[in-house]
């Protein structure tokens, strides 16, 4: 093998392998990025064996081959060194040579005869969508997602294609964040159901894809394709909860605030609360929401009043007499707000022990639906 | 002397008997055998009042040769719930004395009075006595007591001067307390140990003395090393008190045997969970750490801990952590001899309880809070869990 390569684009390419390599492994094959050269397509793979991505480059290629290198070696080597031209070549004792302009490297390689194959072929389905928009959907649901291993179903986002519509939702049981996207027109497509795991969708999101990505998918494996890479990743095999049975749908108090006000003072509230339980009490009468957290133990409290709006659905309660109360854990608020693009969020209630549900009150784009459910703490 | 540890082995005589007798004293005046009637022929003796113990009755012998050797005495199977009741009134009365306080077993615990020594005259046998005397007085059964520097001392003191003894080792006096007893009576030295030793000619305590360190290491096991501290008279062990930690909430258990036999193992670390999280309940606790503590043949003591994101206390979401977590403890295939479960990191309801979207275990906490009453109406044992495998 034979090619020639401007040093940023190979310590780029590198970089996005480097997310997949495992940090301890006893398949040697996994500590290494293969490389595969077929004329000017230089093609890289890495693995962890739940994930493989692949990255394409079109490069100036001299001698064909396939070889795998010890990618944290490869990567620590090259991502200090100066943009230029380097020339890279394997000689018959599986050596990889890297040529630069002060000298150069050798590092032993391994051949490539037992490194994993991703799933090529079977996939079933297959959609399209602005990677952006995936990317934002991804990170907005993220925050709820379980990272308890007894609790598999929950620890990875949900996909669920159905016509029209996109639905992209992760929980762990004390909150949820769904989106739905609107106008998704693939009407042949009917109640698709994936559970990505929080590795593959992270990677994703790192990848930092802005333009059309094509997903294929079976019942185990999706695969994103885009630009000169293609990820494939496991799907995590096991059953969503039912999510949408447990969504009230008779909320009937309403509260309006300022986003930054609340988040701001939850801030605060946070510091003093409980470390356990990291609780704030919310006192709302009709136009003002005190935000209250008491540390018993260390004898520090927290008391701040924002302005709000609060009304029930039949006008019948006077919440400047009997204020309504519910209390919260501060972090679950405060990650559920900060995925709200709004200047204003609108949070419903029913009880001090039910679900409420956190909306924005303005849209950039009304073919996407966003909500956000966190349950309450019961005050004891 | 002031600066000097003085503990305490509280070591209740006999007491499955005594506690039998303290209900029904007209059991008091002949010999009595705990641990099945005459009928149970597979059953062995759990424990033999003094009487039956003259006549040769030993704990654990089979109930037909306990028969044979006192065809007369009162064979009984038992009171479920009795001891452990008096068990806990047996540890109220100490912790009046001093609150560092080691529970053992049902039967025993050690106490650190050091500190409130100089309430009672400095005088330690005084105190002993004192103790030993409001427990008989209260619950018609008795104790002995043994008084030195540290634990193992104390725990062989115990039993030198029993029923309704106490025995005090001067610091100092420990190397020629002991150098004439026998080494079995040395805490953890079993037949097995007590075998090997007894091939190298090794009887007595002082006897330990005739040999070095390597020698330990190499034909007895690396653990026996502590013996020839004993035998030389150093013990510094003391005593973990029962942390008073509103956040943490633990259970253990002492075999009778050392084992490896994983199934038993098992059992009852389950047991414990079923116990420890029926407090939880009933203090209206949830924990999220569960932590597995073993105690290995050689008194050397591991445990592992695993923490959850959520609040429990509900036996089926710690149970096959339990289970992971006894694994590893065990993996060494050393014996054990105690197991103890600990929650930490507890909220009560009083700290509010964080409401969950999907009530996948309501089913479960209305079993469980079937069980509960039942169980505080009648007794623990009444209901228990099925095992499949």
């Amino acid at each position: 093998m034979k090619f020639q390569i401007n040093s940023d684009n190979f310590v780029n390419a590198l970089s996005k392998l480097s997310f997949v390599i495992p940090a301890r492994t006893t398949h040697p094959q996994l500590n290494n990025i293969l490389f595969k050269l077929e004329g000017n397509t230089l093609t890289l793979l890495a693995t962890d064996l739940e994930i493989f991505i692949r990255c394409k480059l079109e490069i100036a290629g001299e001698a064909d081959g396939i070889i795998t290198i010890d990618a944290k070696k490869l990567i620590e080597l090259t991502k200090t060194l100066p943009s230029e031209n380097l020339i890279i070549e394997t000689d018959d004792s599986n050596r990889f040579n890297i040529k630069t302009r002060r000298g150069g490297f050798t590092l032993p390689g391994l051949s490539a005869d037992d490194f994993p194959e991703p799933e090529e072929e079977n996939y079933k389905s297959k959609i399209s969508i602005d990677g952006g928009i995936l990317r934002s959907f991804f990170s907005k649901v993220m925050h709820a997602t379980s990272s308890e291993e007894l609790r598999r179903n929950m620890t990875g986002i949900l996909i669920e294609i159905n016509g029209d519509e996109l639905r992209v939702v992760a929980t762990d049981g004390f909150r949820l964040g769904k989106i739905v996207k609107n106008g998704f027109n693939h009407p042949d497509i009917a109640d698709n159901k994936m559970i990505i795991p929080n590795k593959t969708s992270t990677l994703f999101m790192r990848l930092n894809n802005n333009n059309e990505c094509e997903i294929s998918y079976n019942e185990n494996f999706i695969k994103f394709c885009f630009e000169e890479i293609e990820v494939f990743s496991r799907l995590i095999d096991d059953i969503f909860p039912n999510y949408d049975s447990v969504i009230p749908k008779d909320n009937d108090k309403t509260l309006k605030v300022l986003k930054r006000d609340l988040v701001d003072s939850l801030r605060r509230a946070e510091v003093i609360a409980d470390n356990v339980t990291k609780r704030v009490k919310l006192d709302i009468n009709s136009s003002v929401l005190k935000i209250n957290s008491v540390n018993s133990e260390i004898g520090a409290e927290a008391d701040e009043s924002i302005e709000c709006e609060f009304s029930s659905k039949d006008g019948s309660e006077n919440f400047d007499e009997n204020p309504f109360s519910i209390a919260f854990n501060a972090k679950y608020l405060l990650d559920c707000l900060q995925q709200i693009d709004s200047t204003e969020v609108k949070f419903t209630f029913s009880t001090y022990s039910k679900a409420s549900i956190v909306y924005p009150t303005e849209k950039n784009d009304d073919t996407i639906e966003q909500m956000e459910l966190v349950m309450p703490i019961r005050m004891g | 002397m002031a600066n000097t540890k003085a503990i305490f082995h509280v070591d209740m005589d006999a007491f499955f008997a005594s506690c039998e007798e303290a209900i029904n004293p007209a059991l008091r005046d002949k010999p009595l055998i705990v641990g099945g009637t005459k009928d149970d022929i597979r059953g062995i003796v759990a424990c033999p009042n003094y009487l039956a113990r003259a006549k040769g009755v030993r704990t654990a012998m089979p109930l037909s040769m306990a028969k044979k050797l006192v065809p007369d005495a009162n064979f009984i199977r038992g009171t479920r719930g009795l001891y452990s009741e008096y068990s806990g009134k047996v540890r109220d009365i100490l912790l009046k004395y001093s609150p560092v306080m080691e529970p053992v077993s049902i039967d025993e615990a050690f106490m650190d009075v050091t500190q409130v020594l100089h309430l009672f005259k400095g005088d330690l046998v005084y105190l002993a006595n004192l103790i030993k005397n409001e427990i008989k007085s209260t619950l018609s059964i008795t104790c002995s007591i043994g008084i030195s520097r540290g634990k193992i001392f104390s725990k062989i003191a115990s039993k030198y001067n029993k029923p309704d003894g106490v025995t005090y080792i001067k610091p100092g006096d420990e190397k020629k307390f002991v150098a004439n007893l026998p080494v079995e009576l040395i805490p953890g030295v079993g037949k097995s140990t007590q075998a090997k030793l007894k091939r190298y000619g090794i009887i007595l305590i002082k006897d330990i003395l005739k040999f070095n360190r390597g020698f330990y290491e190499k034909e007895i096991g690396q653990y026996s090393v502590s013996l020839l501290d004993i035998a030389n008279g150093i013990d510094k062990s003391t005593v973990n008190a029962f942390e008073d930690d509103r956040k943490s909430l633990s259970k253990e258990r002492t075999f009778k045997f050392d084992t490896t036999d994983y199934d038993f193992l098992l059992k009852q670390l389950y047991s414990l969970l079923e116990r420890c999280c029926m407090n939880l309940r009933s203090e209206g606790g949830k924990s999220k750490t569960i932590t597995v503590k073993v105690k290995y043949h050689d008194f050397t003591i591991n445990q592992r801990s695993y923490s959850h994101k959520r609040y429990s206390n509900l036996e089926i979401d710690f149970e096959s952590d339990a289970n992971f977590l006894l694994k590893e403890l065990i993996s060494t295939g050393k014996p054990v001899r105690l197991i103890g479960i600990k929650f930490s990191e507890i909220i009560f309801e009083s700290d509010g309880i964080q409401e969950s979207l999907f009530s996948d275990t309501s089913k479960f906490e209305k079993v469980t809070g079937t069980l509960d009453e039942l169980r505080k109406k009648y007794n623990f044992d009444i209901i228990k869990f099925g095992k499949g495998k």
